[in-house]
């Protein structure tokens, strides 16, 4: 399973607007909403990103003998 | 493609308005305490120096504010000169329901509620002090509204894009 390019520009958009969001909270001063919204983007693109990092566990597994 | 593109704007134009709206609540509140006070110092006036009745002096407000208060002060002329109710009562009413409780405080509500229980109880010098008490607790909330308009107000209409952007991007 290969990370197609599509994905690629969505996490970075999502990583450039949760920025934006982020400094627009802080520049109000409002630095716990901030690292919620930080935090929340975290997982967002966790969640499209964990497919290919378990595919990458098994690489390493398969590369490396370990079963 | 094109479906996902249409939702996508839709939901980029929808966040967008929903941070328009919260910001143009900011800006209503400092505008509604801006007439508030005006309409507070032509109250004295008109108490203190024209002498007038407290109906005639409500169908006057009515005629110089804005809509918004306009219609909250044709309503207490309207109730006074049904006379079944005092001015307190009406305040009360007019002021915990919609538009106004949309735009205004508890303390502010309250500080009418009071001011229009001294209405007509006391002599005139009283109730100048007690608008002019009035407009003093009005004065610190448009202080406060027009800080939070500023600060919030701007970070409204930013979020509602940032967050019309996001989702958009999320559904794409």
């Amino acid at each position: 399973m290969e990370p197609d390019i599509q994905t690629l520009f969505t996490i970075a958009g999502i990583g450039i607007i949760v920025g934006m969001i982020h400094s627009v909270l802080r520049m109000i001063g409002r630095e716990d909403w901030a690292n919620w919204m930080t935090l929340i983007g975290f997982v967002i693109v966790l969640y499209m990103v964990v497919n290919f990092i378990q595919n990458l566990f098994q690489h390493i597994q398969r590369v490396f003998h370990f079963f | 493609m094109s479906l996902r593109f249409i939702f996508g704007f839709l939901m980029l134009a929808l966040f967008s308005w929903i941070g328009w709206d919260v910001a143009r609540r900011y800006a209503w509140r400092v505008q509604l305490l801006i007439a508030l006070q005006r309409a507070l110092t032509s109250l004295e006036t008109e108490i203190v120096y024209a002498q007038n009745g407290l109906p005639d002096i409500f169908k006057r407000l009515a005629h110089m504010e804005p809509a918004l208060l306009s219609s909250f002060f044709l309503s207490t002329h309207r109730e006074l000169l049904e006379g079944r109710r005092n001015l307190a009562d009406v305040w009360y009413d007019l002021l915990n329901r919609p538009p106004l409780i949309l735009y205004t405080d508890v303390r502010e509500r309250q500080t009418l509620i009071d001011l229009a229980r001294s209405l007509g109880q006391y002599d005139r010098l009283s109730e100048q002090k007690r608008i002019q008490l009035a407009r003093y607790e009005l004065e610190e909330a448009y202080q406060e509204a027009k800080q939070n308009d500023e600060r919030y107000g701007k970070m409204a209409r930013t979020m509602g894009v940032l967050f019309g952007l996001l989702v958009m991007i999320l559904i794409w």
